[in-house]
């Protein structure tokens, strides 16, 4: 597993002396956009689906999906799967089950509204272990202040695929978890003063969603079995957010990987870990398995593979040991000197609370709206009552 | 007759001053016929004056006992006396009509002279004379200003023969080491010669008088008459200078016009070494060859030098003929050389004698001392993290000498002062230690030299690591004649290294490596006649590669062990290069240096498809090969050719042209040099790298301000030197050819070099503009890095500006700065952003599209000596050192983090505080001890 840093950590060493600070690089490049196809068939039966987008300068991340292009899928059985538009740059279709069938192989055409292909090579279905067992250690990080720890929950994951000629093999991670907003909506101000009777408390429970960004990728080729115990996951810790309060969820699903998948996932990891250090190498050139046929100069970015995945949701809540002290991003203040008059138009409704000694304080918009947090009111049909 | 003694001695020369007429037609020309048999001398003296009036001037114990036989009919008195006096030490000289008797001196005919050293044009006068000289006196007791006589040869020895050659050896005076680099210069013929490895010149010249001047920069330049008969060897013992600022030693203008024929030539004096500041106090030559122009490297913590755009492989390393393949303890932190021992350092990096080979770019050669052969003496020094002492002394006074000396690094208690948890538990060591013995012979030289480096490093339970260099060589010199001297050597070195890594359970790991280098070499040095002298000689090296096998470690690992091999392989070589004065303007090089590389079985390589890539999947057959069985015959014929033309007294050019080849290369694909890159050799798919560089450069002295100044220019083709593949993983798999490419290198630059030496002020100034820019585009898509287009080298950094500077405040203070300023080096940036299932990733520019910022330091040092009493039995010094005085933050690296969805950029700097540091050193002696 090459998820360990090739690189010597000696850097550490020379913390004593050395540091890392934020830089700004001033690129400026006139990168041109690619196009970036990625995609994924698993073995589960459903909705698969194939992504169309254009890669951005990197001063201006932002998402740009590519509608208007014409995208099948093909096996190597001869059948051909087309691929509809549902949401821009997404393109999708049911599989039944008899179409998804380990051993089988799988490619992706796309057709482009400025009239180029781009094509995928074929990668195979292959039939990968079942997800072992999921738990965490709850463990203190050092930091770099000698006298604190971090403690927090590290996720680990086993694997198990003795049985199982597959190899390589990833985890995508999503989490979901509920917190709330410090106060429900009581009082406000609008240019007039408000109360909500009985206080809102529609908006003080969320959910959020977020992937883990990280990637986690693992061959077991240079080992001999098939197996490996304790791959770190995710470390999550109660201080710096909100995610282990209420009850946290995590989907985890265990995706087998072809070579040249697992070669994709691995190269993209390295890459993204970011370098630094004394015995930095070069980046890595990715190369995904995608070909712009009309213009074979242009690189696309992005890949295409076939895997088969097994998933698992875990809950957490109520972790012992583990102390909860994050923040709740509510901040609380008293009436500012400018007086209620203070406020402009667009900062309304502006709310506040009585305490129990009867003082006023103004409130932030999250401490009553947990949705100015990334939350969503609506409850995940998979949340226990 | 008349009898002197001191007091009249001493007359006598005060009458000089008012007689500087030279003598008429002297009476002690007469001639005269002696028929004597064991005639007493002062009746045989008598008889002299009777018949010519000459008087001889003698003290009487000087002749006790003396007899005279001579039978001769027509003798002159003075050739008459002088037979008298053979085999006695006492010398006749001729004044005012008479003959004066002196044990072991003559008489000069004409006025001495009153300057101290050299009376050259080139001569600086400086102002405090008589201070300077009552001060030096004391130090070093008086010294006679007088020109001394050397006979050299004896008389009719010489045959028909029109020229002779003559052999010296320069020895220093206090310690009785032989002096390297050390200049003769004959001013009659305006040639001269220097000084080998072992103290010895020698010369081709026609029997006659003439006067010769010795230099070295240190070192008092001696003036001395010489009588050249026949074939014969002379000594000379010079001093060290005591007040070093004062002396007028212009290093450009002989040293560099005798002694080198090549325009890249640096040589560093332990002086120099010992005044630069570096950080932690640390007495460091390769730091301080950094300073020098043509070589870069690309940031702290990067133990690899780049010389005129070659890889940090390319360089090769020798001390006492031992070749160090790790340079460096601790990441390139601290120099694994004690500059306690150093003698001499050279870096030849434009014309590279024919004598070297096996690497690409440069050769930097370390002689060590051999130790003082006058008496024990003892040297040491303590700094925050290393302490150092070496011992050494003559076991048989002038002929034979030790010289041992141990260095130690405890970093354990700074570490346990860090913050980082990860540190407080980790620890840091490395000791090193060589050991010399000599034995001068009649004609012979023999010498044995050990050396060896340790390196230990443990990150807390993450990673461990270890590495050695050891060694060992036996070196045996004859002088066959006085125009032939050979050098036979035999050499064992072993680079070995272990690592464990546990930063994972089931992955953990352990893996050692190691390379055996062994040698034999015999080198000779033969004068053919007074304008050619000939190197020649050959050598055969041995390598032993065991690349090791990667083996699991702990209970919980499961790695399957991984076997990378062993490879042998026997390089054998000869060359033949001659140094010839055409004109006395005009010196030419020419050298053929012929090599063959054999890797040896037994091995089995593999053939892969073709047409397709050297990748497991396309393997076709495999090859068997025995053991001692040749795998490939690579023959490797190199050019080494310069040529030496003197404009006028003070300026030289220089053009060399140059070829090199390089057999072994180290795996390593970051961009410092990683402590765990293995070597490997030339094999059935990895060719041989060869490389050709043209360079040119004016020099120019400054006598009269004592600046010297030189440009350079040189021009560099690389040609198969491999580069690894994207990813290229040398743990796991053993078929180095599925990991390198063959590239193509193009390197040129400017050099530019001002210095002062040997006054209160002295340091010097380097700029280099240099360029390196690599290519690797074979024939086939997966044949080439970054699509087939050139880029600039991990190394290729165009600028740097080099300013070292002491100032000489006293005898006891001296202050030194460094200034360093360089350009970035290369960096490969994401340049855009694209997002798969909403999560965001990078993609890179075009490899080393783009620079880091640039890097600039200053480092300041302060060294204080002890006080200069006559009598002491220790004297000490303090040095305190300020490395990175701006605290500048200088990026090693740039790199870009995803952070909750967004790119971070981070600089990483290795050092970005100012470090102080304070180290006593001490040794045996006084200020002016050896």
């Amino acid at each position: 597993m090459q998820q360990i840093k090739n690189i010597f950590p000696i850097l550490t060493l020379l913390l004593m002396f050395a540091c890392i600070k934020p830089f700004d690089p001033r690129i400026g490049s006139s990168a041109e956009n690619m196009y970036v196809v990625s995609g994924m068939i698993t073995d589960i039966e459903g909705w698969q689906e194939v992504n169309v987008s254009l890669s951005s300068p990197i001063e201006n991340p932002v998402y740009s999906p590519v509608s208007g292009c014409m995208v099948n899928i093909l096996d190597n059985k001869g059948n051909v799967f087309p691929m509809p538009e549902d949401k821009p740059g997404s393109y999708r279709a049911w599989f039944d089950k008899e179409y998804l069938i380990p051993g089988t192989s799988y490619k992706v055409t796309v057709h482009t509204p400025e009239a180029e292909t781009i094509e995928s090579s074929f990668d195979t279905l292959m039939q990968g272990a079942l997800l072992d067992s999921v738990y965490y250690i709850l463990e203190d990080i050092p930091t770099s202040d000698p006298s604190v720890y971090l403690r927090g929950l590290q996720f680990y994951v086993d694997l198990n695929a003795a049985d199982f000629e597959c190899r390589n093999y990833r985890w995508e991670i999503a989490q979901t978890w509920e917190f709330h907003a410090a106060r429900p909506a009581e009082y406000y101000y609008d240019g007039k003063f408000h109360q909500i009777i009985p206080p809102d408390y529609s908006h003080m429970v969320c959910w959020a969603n977020a992937l883990v960004k990280n990637v986690y990728a693992l061959s077991t080729k240079t080992l001999s079995q098939n197996v490996f115990e304790k791959y770190p996951l995710q470390f999550v810790d109660g201080h710096t957010s909100s995610r282990l309060g209420i009850l946290y969820s995590i989907l985890i699903s265990q995706q087998s990987l072809s070579a040249g998948a697992y070669n994709f996932w691995e190269q993209v990891r390295i890459n993204s870990e970011g370098f630094g250090g004394l015995y930095e190498k070069q980046p890595l050139a990715i190369k995904g398995n995608l070909l712009n046929l009309t213009n074979p100069d242009k690189e696309v970015l992005g890949i295409f593979y076939a895997t088969s995945e097994s998933s698992k949701r875990y809950f957490y809540k109520d972790i012992e040991g583990l102390e909860l002290d994050f923040s709740d991003y509510c901040h609380e203040g008293p009436l500012p000197m400018t007086g209620w008059a203070g406020f402009k138009k667009w900062t309304y409704p502006v709310y506040y609370y009585y305490t129990e000694a009867g003082e006023l304080l103004i409130l932030d918009d999250q401490c009553v709206d947990c949705r100015k947090m990334g939350g969503t009111t609506t409850k995940p049909d998979f949340w226990p009552q | 007759m008349v009898i002197y003694n001191e007091v009249t001695k001493l007359l006598l020369f005060i009458n000089l001053f008012f007689t500087s007429y030279p003598a008429p037609a002297t009476r002690p020309d007469t001639l005269i016929s002696c028929h004597f048999s064991k005639l007493p001398f002062p009746e045989f003296c008598e008889y002299i004056y009777r018949e010519s009036g000459v008087k001889v001037y003698y003290q009487e114990s000087w002749v006790k006992g003396l007899t005279v036989t001579i039978d001769a009919d027509d003798i002159s008195v003075k050739s008459a006396a002088e037979l008298a006096l053979k085999g006695t030490s006492l010398q006749v000289s001729t004044w005012n009509n008479d003959l004066v008797l002196l044990p072991g001196e003559k008489l000069l005919p004409e006025l001495p002279r009153f300057e101290t050293g050299q009376e050259q044009d080139n001569t600086l006068a400086t102002g405090e004379k008589s201070l300077t000289q009552s001060e030096e006196r004391y130090m070093t007791g008086r010294k006679a200003d007088v020109t001394q006589t050397m006979q050299i040869g004896k008389k009719g020895l010489n045959g028909t023969k029109s020229m002779v050659t003559i052999r010296g050896r320069i020895t220093e005076q206090q310690t009785g080491e032989p002096v390297i680099g050390a200049t003769m210069f004959i001013e009659d013929l305006k040639s001269g010669t220097a000084t080998d490895q072992n103290g010895f010149l020698s010369m081709v010249i026609k029997p006659g008088s003439y006067t010769a001047v010795f230099a070295y920069m240190g070192l008092e330049t001696r003036k001395y008459q010489l009588e050249v008969l026949s074939d014969g060897d002379f000594s000379i013992e010079m001093k060290k200078i005591v007040i070093q600022m004062k002396e007028v030693v212009v290093l450009g203008d002989r040293q560099m016009n005798i002694r080198t024929t090549d325009p890249g030539l640096e040589k560093i004096s332990a002086k120099a070494i010992k005044e630069i500041p570096t950080m932690m106090g640390e007495r460091d030559i390769l730091k301080i060859a950094e300073l020098l122009p043509g070589i870069v490297t690309v940031g702290e913590g990067s133990a690899g030098l780049n010389v005129r755009g070659g890889n940090y492989d390319q360089n090769a390393f020798y001390i006492n003929r031992i070749p160090i393949y790790n340079t460096s303890h601790l990441f390139g932190f601290f120099p694994a050389f004690n500059a306690d021992i150093i003698k001499d350092f050279s870096i030849y990096k434009g014309h590279i004698p024919a004598q070297y080979g096996g690497r690409l770019s440069s050769v930097f050669n370390i002689i060590a001392r051999q130790g003082n052969r006058k008496r024990f003496t003892a040297h040491g020094g303590v700094s925050p993290v290393a302490a150092n002492l070496s011992v050494e002394g003559p076991l048989k006074k002038d002929t034979s000498s030790f010289l041992v000396s141990a260095r130690h690094l405890y970093s354990d208690w700074i570490l346990r002062q860090i913050n980082d948890p990860v540190i407080r538990n980790s620890n840091a060591a490395f000791s090193d230690f060589s050991a010399s013995w000599n034995y001068d012979f009649r004609k012979s030289q023999l010498s044995f030299f050990g050396y060896q480096s340790r390196d230990e490093f443990r990150l807390s339970d993450i990673n461990s690591y270890k590495y050695t260099n050891s060694g060992a060589s036996v070196n045996f010199s004859h002088n066959y004649s006085t125009s032939l001297r050979g050098e036979f050597a035999l050499t064992a070195a072993q680079y070995s290294f272990s690592t464990i890594d546990q930063q994972e359970e089931p992955t953990a790991y352990q893996h050692s490596f190691k390379i055996g280098d062994y040698r034999c070499t015999a080198d000779f040095i033969h004068d053919l006649n007074d304008k050619n002298t000939l190197e020649y000689g050959g050598n055969v090296t041995l390598y032993m590669l065991d690349r090791g096998t990667v083996r699991p470690y702990g209970g919980n690992s499961l790695r399957t062990p991984v076997l990378l091999g062993e490879e042998q392989g026997v390089e054998s070589a000869v060359y033949l290069s001659d140094v010839w004065d055409v004109l006395p303007w005009l010196n030419i090089t020419a050298g053929l240096r012929l090599t063959l590389f054999n890797p040896l079985g037994p091995s089995s390589v593999y053939t892969y498809k073709p047409g397709f890539p050297k990748d497991i999947r396309y393997i076709d057959d495999t090859l068997n090969f025995s053991k001692g069985q040749a795998i490939k015959w690579y023959f490797e014929p190199d050019i080494r050719a310069a040529v030496n033309i003197r404009t006028d007294a003070n300026g030289t050019i220089k053009v060399a042209f140059n070829q090199m080849h390089q057999n072994l290369f180290l795996l390593n694909n970051t961009i410092a040099i990683a402590p765990n890159a293995q070597w490997i050799m030339a094999d059935y798919y990895l060719p041989p790298a060869m490389s050709s560089q043209v360079s040119a450069g004016v020099f120019r002295t400054f006598p009269l301000l004592g600046w010297e100044t030189s440009l350079e220019f040189y021009y560099k083709k690389i040609t198969d030197y491999p580069e690894f593949i994207d990813g290229a993983d040398f743990l796991n798999n053993p078929l180095v050819e599925t990991t390198v490419l063959p590239g193509n290198q193009n390197a040129y630059g400017i050099e530019f070099l001002l210095r002062r030496n040997g006054r209160r002020l002295e340091g010097w100034l380097a700029y280099t503009y240099s360029r390196s820019i690599v290519k690797v585009d074979g024939d086939l898509p997966w044949e080439r890095i970054n699509g087939g287009l050139a880029y600039p080298a991990n190394y290729d950094i165009p600028h740097v500006l080099n300013t070292v500077i002491n100032y000489h405040f006293s005898r006891r203070l001296t202050a030194s700065g460094v200034v360093t300023y360089q350009t970035g080096r290369p960096v490969t940036y994401p340049v855009s952003v694209y997002y798969i299932n909403l999560v965001p990733y990078v993609d890179y520019s075009d490899r080393n599209e783009y620079r880091i910022p640039d890097y600039f330091r200053v480092d300041l040092s302060l060294t204080i000596e002890g006080n200069l009493k006559r009598n002491k039995l220790l004297h000490h010094s303090l040095i305190f050192s300020l490395y990175n005085a701006t605290g500048r933050d200088n990026p090693y690296s740039v790199y870009f983090k995803l952070e909750n969805g967004k790119i971070k950029s981070y600089q990483y700097a290795v050092i970005g505080v100012p470090i102080f540091t304070i180290t006593w050193m001490f040794k045996l002696g006084n200020y002016a001890a050896d």
